[in-house]
C-alpha cells in the first residue's frame, strides 16, 4: 500500500506538500516509467528517500521550491529505475552493445569482462571527448561551464550574457548532438 | 516528429527541469504522447549520468578552445610566432598552413624580459615595487622584478616574465592568453596567480577556469577555482588542490609556497628582494613549501635558505644558493 507510515512528530512541510501531491507526482512517474505498477514502488522509494525510518532525514532542511524538489527527486528515482532496466537488459543480452550501464554499477563477471569493460569505457569517454570537441562553440562553452565545471545556469547566463533559456537551448543542443554522435559511433 | 526532433524536445526537458518554473504538467503531457518520447529522455538522462561520472577525465582530456564565443570575432593576430594553431578546423582550414615550427621564448635567469621577434609593442616593467596594470580587460597587479609584454592595441596576448595575478573581467569576445616560460595560459574571466621561472610555471587559480597548455601541445589542462598546477621543464603539468593560503594575496601579506619546485620559489624571492640569486641546479627541481615573510631582502632570503636547508654563498653582487652539505648526504634525492 502506498500510504507512507505515520510520522510520530509533525508532518514536516515537505511531507505536507507531498500529501498534495501524490497524485500528480504518480501520474508524472507512470508518464516517466510507461508502467504503473512500477510507478506506485518509485513513489514509495521517494518517500522513503527523503523520508527514512528516522522521520525526515538529518540534513534535509527547509526547501525553498517543494514542488520543483519533489519531481525532481521523483526524477531521480525514475531514472534509477531506468538505469537498472537498461541494465538488466545488457546483462540479458538483448541490447549488448548499449555501454551505459558498464559504469560505476557493472558487474563483470570474470577478469576478461573487467578488463572489457575498462576497454570499452575507455572507448567511450574517447568518443565522448571527441564529441564534446566537435560541438558548436557556443554550445561547447556553455556545455563545458555548466556540465564539467558545475557552473549554474544562472551564473553562465550572467557570465556570458546571455538569457537563462538561451542557456538552456546551448545545453539541449549539445545534448543532442552528443546522443547522436555516440549513437553513430 | 522525426527521431532527431525528439532528442531535442528530449535534451531540451531534460536541460530545464532545474528551472524553478519547470513546467511538470508539460513535461508529464509530453512523455505522455509517445512511448518514444520516453525512450527519448532515457538516453539523454543516461548520457548526462555517464558524463557526470566522467567528469574529470573529461575535463583533463579536453582541449582548450581557442576560438572566441562570439562570431565574427577576430581571432587575435597578434600571436608571437612560437603559438601553434591547434584548431584548423575551428579557425578555418587556410589558417593551419600558418602553424610554424616553435620559437622557444628563451628566458635566461636571473632573467631579461623575453621578447621574441614579432615582439608585442609595449613592455611595462615593475621594478621594486608592485604595480598595478589594466590591460585587456585585465587588472594585473605585477609583482617586483617582473615584466609584462602587452599586446598592440586590441590583442589580448600577454607575455609575463616573473610574477603576477589577473583579475579578468568577462568579455565573451575575448579571451586573454598570458605566455609565460614554455608554457601558455588562457582565461574567459576569472582570477589567478601565476609564477613563472625560467622554465616551468605555477598557475593558481582563485576563480573561474584557466586553461595551462605547454608550447607545441595539442592539449591543456584546465583548472578551476582552487585548483593549482605546476608546468615543468620537461613539458609535464601537475596539478593539485591549492591550499586556501597558498591562494591568498601576496601584495601584502607573506609570500606562501605549496610544493612549489624550488627554482621557482628561489625565482620568486629573488624578484621580491631585488637580489640576484643563483640556485644550484642539483636543487632545482626539489620542492618546497612554506611561508616567507616580506621584508628586507636579506632577511628574505635568510629565511629561504634556512627553511629550504640551502647554503648562501655571496659573491659580490651574486648570491649562490645550493643544497647544504649535511642536506645532500641526508637526502638522498
Amino acid at each position: 500500500m502506498m500510504t507512507p507510515p505515520d510520522s510520530e512528530t509533525e508532518p514536516s512541510g515537505l511531507a505536507l506538500v507531498y500529501q498534495d501531491m501524490r497524485g500528480e507526482l504518480l501520474r508524472f512517474l507512470t508518464a516517466r516509467l510507461g508502467d504503473a505498477g512500477e510507478a506506485e514502488e518509485a513513489l514509495q522509494d521517494l518517500w522513503l528517500r527523503f523520508h527514512g525510518d528516522a522521520g525526515p532525514r538529518p540534513g534535509a532542511g527547509p526547501v525553498g521550491n517543494p514542488r520543483a524538489y519533489l519531481y525532481r527527486a521523483a526524477q531521480n528515482v525514475a531514472l534509477d529505475r531506468v538505469r537498472e532496466r537498461r541494465r538488466r537488459r545488457a546483462r540479458d543480452g538483448a541490447w549488448a552493445d548499449l555501454s551505459y550501464d558498464r559504469g560505476a554499477g557493472g558487474e563483470p563477471i570474470d577478469a576478461n569482462a573487467d578488463a572489457e569493460a575498462a576497454l570499452v569505457e575507455n572507448e567511450r569517454v574517447t568518443a565522448l571527448t571527441a564529441a564534446i570537441e566537435a560541438l558548436p562553440t557556443g554550445a561547447r562553452r556553455v556545455f563545458t561551464l555548466h556540465k564539467l565545471d558545475g557552473v549554474p545556469h544562472a551564473a553562465i547566463a550572467e557570465q556570458l550574457g546571455i538569457s537563462r533559456s538561451g542557456v538552456e537551448k546551448h545545453l539541449a543542443l549539445a545534448m543532442a548532438h552528443l546522443r547522436r554522435a555516440l549513437a553513430e559511433q | 516528429m522525426s527521431e532527431t526532433g525528439i532528442f531535442e524536445q528530449a535534451a531540451e526537458w531534460h536541460a530545464r527541469q532545474d528551472a524553478p518554473d519547470m513546467d511538470w504538467a508539460g513535461f508529464t503531457a509530453w512523455l505522455d504522447a509517445s512511448p518514444r518520447h520516453r525512450d527519448a529522455f532515457d538516453d539523454i538522462a543516461l548520457l548526462d549520468e555517464d558524463i557526470a561520472s566522467h567528469r574529470d577525465t573529461l575535463r583533463r582530456q579536453l582541449a582548450p578552445e581557442v576560438a572566441p564565443i562570439a562570431p565574427g570575432v577576430a581571432f587575435p593576430l597578434a600571436a608571437p610566432p612560437s603559438r601553434r594553431l591547434r584548431w584548423p578546423l575551428a579557425l578555418g582550414g587556410g589558417l593551419a598552413a600558418v602553424a610554424a615550427a616553435a620559437v622557444a621564448v628563451v628566458v635566461t635567469y636571473p632573467s631579461a624580459p623575453s621578447v621574441s621577434a614579432s615582439a608585442p609593442a609595449r613592455q611595462v616593467a615593475a621594478g621594486d615595487s608592485v604595480r598595478q596594470v589594466a590591460v585587456a580587460g585585465a587588472r594585473v597587479t605585477l609583482a617586483p622584478g617582473s615584466t609584462l609584454a602587452l599586446p598592440a592595441s586590441g590583442g589580448t596576448e600577454i607575455a609575463l616574465t616573473g610574477r603576477a595575478s589577473f583579475d579578468v573581467t568577462h568579455d565573451p569576445a575575448r579571451t586573454l592568453v598570458v605566455r609565460v616560460a614554455d608554457y601558455e595560459i588562457t582565461d574567459v574571466g576569472t582570477r589567478f596567480d601565476v609564477i613563472g621561472g625560467s622554465d616551468s610555471v605555477r598557475v593558481k587559480v582563485a576563480e573561474g577556469v584557466v586553461t595551462l597548455r605547454r608550447d607545441g601541445a595539442s592539449q591543456g589542462v584546465r583548472l578551476t577555482a582552487g585548483e593549482m598546477a605546476t608546468g615543468l621543464p620537461d613539458g609535464s603539468i601537475a596539478t593539485a588542490h591549492a591550499t586556501p593560503a597558498a591562494l591568498a594575496g601576496w601584495q601584502r601579506g607573506p609570500l606562501v609556497y605549496d610544493a612549489m619546485p624550488l627554482d621557482l620559489v628561489v625565482a620568486d624571492v629573488a624578484r621580491f628582494s631585488g637580489r640576484t640569486l643563483l640556485l644550484d641546479p642539483a636543487a632545482s627541481k626539489r620542492s618546497f613549501s612554506g611561508v616567507i615573510a616580506r621584508g628586507d631582502g636579506a632577511s628574505m632570503i635568510d629565511a629561504l635558505a634556512t627553511l629550504a636547508g640551502l647554503e648562501v654563498d655571496k659573491q659580490g653582487d651574486t648570491i649562490r644558493l645550493r643544497d647544504r652539505p649535511d642536506r645532500e648526504r641526508a637526502v638522498a634525492d
